[in-house]
């Protein structure tokens, strides 16, 4: 875990004093795209060699997407009211408006 | 986008069935924590260099937990919804809502003090839950509210879905997202077995 904070520090750093060349900066883009895709795949690979997972992908595959779905649906629908309630007044408006 | 995002999943599982051998299982952990270092040192560039990210983050202050408790309630409140359709038990279909899209550790805990069929479950869910999170937060970030947009991510707004943040919901609401990521992250090792247990 301290690897990763470690990471994030020496990032906010960098960016914050500006030490990344202005001809590097579309590199972070292409580096966090690549860590994106890589953790996509070890996550895939996961479900693949976990034989309980694997096994009861048809059964449970339906219910999970229907948890996750209602999951996501839920959250959004709390902090959207919450946002148009009580956070609309606290951030400029062009970043609360459509 | 969305295509891509699923093929690679989808690599994963073929080379993960008939690739990896069981005794380089472990590995996995090993490139899952390669690929977030480097995912947040980028994502740390990113935010560090927009200062609204930080004038956000100030202006909410203590409010800022509103946002990860609006997204805790959701989650378990529309996970037990569907489960209800579903015939599962609230505590169950609760806990596994509780996951937040960290599908590790919610997967591992309600195996080890449930049932493995339920840690499962919990896996593939939250499994779920980060894809849609990737898929959706672009597309939210255009109809509803910067923040709104975040809901999806849960937990994994802290690491894995950041960078989407970032790219497509917006540098200055970066910190709000982390830090939110970062509280319910807390949380899951909390929640998931309070409420199995009831």
């Amino acid at each position: 875990m301290w690897v990763f904070f470690s990471c994030l520090a020496i990032g906010l750093f960098i960016g914050w004093r500006g030490l990344l060349p202005q001809r590097l900066l579309p590199l972070t883009d292409k580096v966090t795209l690549g860590g994106l895709f890589l953790l996509l795949f070890t996550m895939g690979a996961k479900i693949g060699t976990d034989p309980v997972v694997l096994a009861n992908l048809g059964t449970l595959g339906w219910q999970a997407l229907a948890l996750a779905a209602a999951a996501v649906a839920g959250s959004v629908v709390c902090l959207g009211l919450l946002e148009k309630g009580l956070l609309k007044t606290l951030l400029p408006a062009k970043e609360t408006s459509r | 986008m969305t295509g891509l995002i699923l093929g690679t999943v989808a690599a994963g599982i073929l080379v993960g069935r008939y690739l990896i051998p069981a005794a380089a299982v472990g590995g996995l952990d090993t490139v899952t924590s390669f690929a977030l270092g480097l995912l947040v040192l980028g994502v740390g560039i990113d935010s560090g260099r927009n200062r609204d990210a930080w004038s956000n983050l100030r202006r909410l202050g203590g409010r800022i937990i509103l946002v990860p408790f609006a997204i805790a309630v959701g989650s378990i409140v529309g996970a037990i919804g569907v489960g209800l359709l579903l015939n599962l038990p609230a505590n169950e279909a609760g806990a596994v809502g509780a996951g937040f899209g960290w599908y590790s550790l919610s997967g591992i805990l309600l195996s080890r003090i449930y049932r493995v069929d339920t840690g499962a479950l919990a896996f593939l869910t939250n499994v779920f839950r980060e894809i849609i999170a990737f898929i959706l937060m672009p597309l939210l970030a255009r109809v509803a509210g910067k923040i709104t947009a975040i809901a999806p991510g849960g937990a994994t707004t802290m690491d894995t879905t950041l960078p989407v943040v970032v790219r497509f919901v917006g540098a200055e609401v970066a910190m709000i997202a982390f830090v939110s990521g970062v509280l319910l992250t807390l949380a899951v090792p909390v929640l998931v077995p309070l409420i199995i247990g009831l």
